[in-house]
């Protein structure tokens, strides 16, 4: 009897260690994928790549820019206008990555062109969008 | 006997007691490493100081620039005056154009001023990112130096 005591003690102190390194673990991997897709990192990323693309380009110059992971992590934030994911602000100069219902992540271009024909392309395969390099002063 | 066995089920709570600090701080050191490598943004800065060097020295190659008039240099070299001198203190681009070496050369132009933090590259990771090269036109050698530390700007 006493036994048998000891026994189911022991049980529930191993089944509360158990549960215990089961939460820690649950929660390092939830801090995980939260910042893993995280929208401001991501809009961070696509904003910088875009000033890229852009400040490289000579005018004439049409880019394309792959637009599927942007896609899913506006998705995973409740933001499914795919069609305004990236818009550029010709008054400020600043390319502006949107992936989150609430804010947004803005970078400028030094390259002194204009941006034209701003489209975007869904599920050709991917989403993709598309613009044009011209220069400013034709 | 009794004794005994009051003294091993106290012995087993002080270990669940360090069982359970002993998480609480392993929670800590990686939700603030976690922190610490997620939060920082995408590191963009040496290679836009790279772009932009790339682009001065071509058109310094390509073209005579009158450096009295800066409007000519931002034209002539298709860079966009109000993002980069403008709106400097946003943007945080430094250029610094010498006729011949820097270090005893005449500057011809120049955006910014500290450019004492290129030489310090690696040591601290707050400094702007410099990219340092020169062009040769035929007439001239210039020295290029370009620092960034352009942040994006979250809304």
């Amino acid at each position: 009897m006493k036994n048998k005591k000891a026994m189911s003690s022991q049980l529930m102190d191993t089944i509360v260690m158990v549960i215990l390194v089961l939460v820690f673990t649950l929660f390092i991997f939830a801090m995980l994928s939260h910042y893993k897709n995280g929208a401001g990192v991501w809009e961070d990323f696509y904003a910088k790549e875009i000033a890229r693309a852009i400040d490289m380009a000579k005018p004439g110059d049409t880019i394309t820019i792959d637009l599927d992971k942007a896609s899913i992590v506006a998705k995973s934030n409740d933001y499914e206008l795919y069609d305004k994911l990236v818009r550029f602000d010709e008054k400020t100069r600043e390319i502006v990555v949107k992936l989150r219902t609430n804010g947004e992540t803005r970078f400028s271009y030094f390259n002194d062109v204009k941006i034209s024909n701003v489209k975007t392309f869904l599920g050709v395969p991917t989403n993709v969008l598309q613009f044009k390099v011209e220069a400013r002063n034709v | 006997m009794f004794n005994n066995r009051r003294g091993s089920a106290v012995g087993e709570q002080i270990m669940s007691i360090w069982f359970v600090l002993l998480l609480i701080i392993l929670v800590a050191g990686f939700s603030v490493g976690i922190i610490m490598y997620f939060g920082q943004s995408y590191d963009f800065r040496g290679a836009e100081a790279g772009i932009l060097n790339y682009k001065i020295r071509q058109c310094l190659f390509f073209n005579n620039i009158d450096f009295s008039n800066s409007n000519e240099f931002f034209s002539v070299c298709q860079l966009n005056k109000i993002v980069l001198e403008d709106n400097f203190n946003e943007t945080k681009i430094a250029i610094r154009i010498c006729d011949g070496d820097c270090s005893n050369g005449k500057v011809v132009y120049q955006l910014g001023s500290d450019f004492s933090s290129c030489d310090f590259i690696g040591k601290n990771t707050k400094y702007m990112q410099c990219n340092h090269k020169s062009v040769n036109n035929g007439k001239k050698v210039f020295d290029v130096i370009v620092g960034s530390n352009h942040q994006a700007r979250k809304v």
